[in-house]
């Protein structure tokens, strides 16, 4: 059997899931080489942080904060190279919107469709204009106003506090709301029309590896669009900056006609219709 | 500013006891990314998070009369943010403490001593005096000796404060 893009992705996407388990369940052995979430993990020495995380918490204490910057740049290197595969590949509120939009693709098949390139602009500045007035808000009132509604933090802190101490939140129900919105309002919304992370590291993916179409071998029978969860339309060549490169194009291509282009191709952004 | 703002965010009263190497409230709030690391690696579990629905959310903080910080320092090590800050276990300021003579058993001329046997800055934070009766000094504020006293109720009263700059 020849593996997809998405026995990658779901590997990965649990993995990262199990992690989120297994380090505080560690640390409870008093095993403490490593700790930590999503929002910041790694040893004493080298850490992983969120880029966004870092970035409010700067601009609320006003000051630059050296070892911050460092532990922040992996995510934006991700970004850089591999575009939003934070989304796709990591964040364990992709793989739960993942689930509500199987069960959307179920129950309301009609309403799948692709976002159309005017839609995805309005889409986009709402999404751009989200980011920064939590990064204004950020600044002004001195407190990162992001992390306190961020569900990606709020599943980590979740399954960390619900490991070590036995207890869960209140703020789960914030997870729950999206999970239902995704459901039954639009599809993905959060992901694409909301979540400030994901609109962050979408800024660094303008040279990142992307889904690129043989124009010879597609044979445009929409299936590429129909499975993109987040309203982009490969067979129109409309790869937009909503795109996580999870891949499912690719794998469900019946002529192969999709494919990763590598990264760094400096060139513009194919916003335009061929065809 | 605006009204509102003034009414949520102006007082950074300290309600909790912050890890050690803890800035001021203020700064703590807004470099503090929730991230727990502090938590995972504390060794005691003294280290709590703040329920949701204020704007505490997500910070670290201590209870001390469940679990106190025995200064072991391991927290500010693990902290990418700099909310702790990296200093010497003798430099920590948590809280203030307080000896209170009419209960104490120690001053009631009873071999207790417990708060000073106990205590991680022996003879620093608390020493005895000629009489062998303890007698607060450099104290950091960690809380063991809140935790360990024995009279009901504790003769032992702290309350969070954090001189910084």
């Amino acid at each position: 059997m020849k593996l997809s893009y998405q026995h990658y992705r779901r590997s990965i996407q649990f993995t990262v899931l199990g992690l989120l388990i297994a380090i505080p369940l560690l640390n409870l052995l008093k095993i403490d080489a490593v700790q930590g979430i999503l929002c910041s993990i790694g040893t004493a020495n080298y850490e992983i942080t969120c880029a966004l995380g870092a970035l409010q918490s700067m601009l609320a204490n006003r000051e630059i904060h050296f070892p911050l910057l460092l532990s922040a740049s992996f995510f934006i290197l991700l970004a850089i190279f591999l575009g939003r595969v934070f989304c796709g590949w990591i964040c364990p509120q992709g793989l739960i919107s993942e689930g509500g939009d199987k069960l959307r693709t179920r129950f309301f098949k009609s309403s799948c469709k692709p976002d159309s390139l005017p839609r995805y602009h309005i889409g986009r500045n709402f999404l751009l204009s989200l980011l920064g007035a939590g990064l204004l808000a950020t600044f002004l009132m001195g407190v990162p106003i992001i992390c306190y509604i961020c569900p990606i933090g709020i599943i980590c802190r979740e399954l960390l506090q619900g490991t070590m101490l036995y207890k869960i939140g209140g703020e789960i129900v914030i997870v729950m709301i999206i999970f239902a919105a995704d459901v039954l309002v639009a599809r993905r919304g959060w992901c694409r029309y909301i979540c400030p992370v994901g609109a962050f590291y979408s800024l660094f993916s303008s040279f990142a590896m992307k889904v690129k179409r043989d124009k010879y071998s597609c044979v445009k029978c929409g299936t590429c669009q129909r499975i993109c969860s987040m309203g982009n339309a490969p067979m129109k060549d409309e790869i937009v900056k909503t795109c996580i490169n999870c891949g499912d194009c690719i794998d469900k291509c019946p002529e192969g006609a999709l494919s990763f282009e590598k990264p760094l191709r400096f060139r513009n952004i194919p916003i335009k219709k061929v065809g | 500013m605006p009204s509102w703002f003034e009414r949520i965010f102006k007082g950074w009263s300290e309600t909790y006891f912050r890890p050690p190497g803890a800035q001021s409230e203020k700064n703590l709030l807004a470099t503090c990314i929730k991230c727990g690391r502090c938590m995972t690696v504390c060794p005691y579990q003294s280290i709590k998070i703040a329920d949701w629905g204020s704007k505490y959310y997500g910070t670290p903080y201590i209870e001390p009369e469940i679990t106190p910080c025995y200064l072991c320092m391991k927290c500010p090590e693990v902290c990418p943010t700099g909310s702790l800050r990296v200093i010497s276990k003798e430099n920590v300021q948590m809280g203030r403490v307080q000896v209170l003579q009419k209960t104490c058993l120690s001053w009631q001329d009873d071999l207790c001593n417990l708060c000073y046997k106990r205590c991680p800055l022996q003879d620093r934070a608390i020493v005895l005096n000629d009489d062998l009766k303890p007698v607060i000094e450099n104290c950091v504020g960690c809380g063991v000796c809140f935790y360990v006293c024995p009279t009901k109720p504790k003769s032992i009263v702290i309350t969070p404060q954090r001189n910084l700059s």
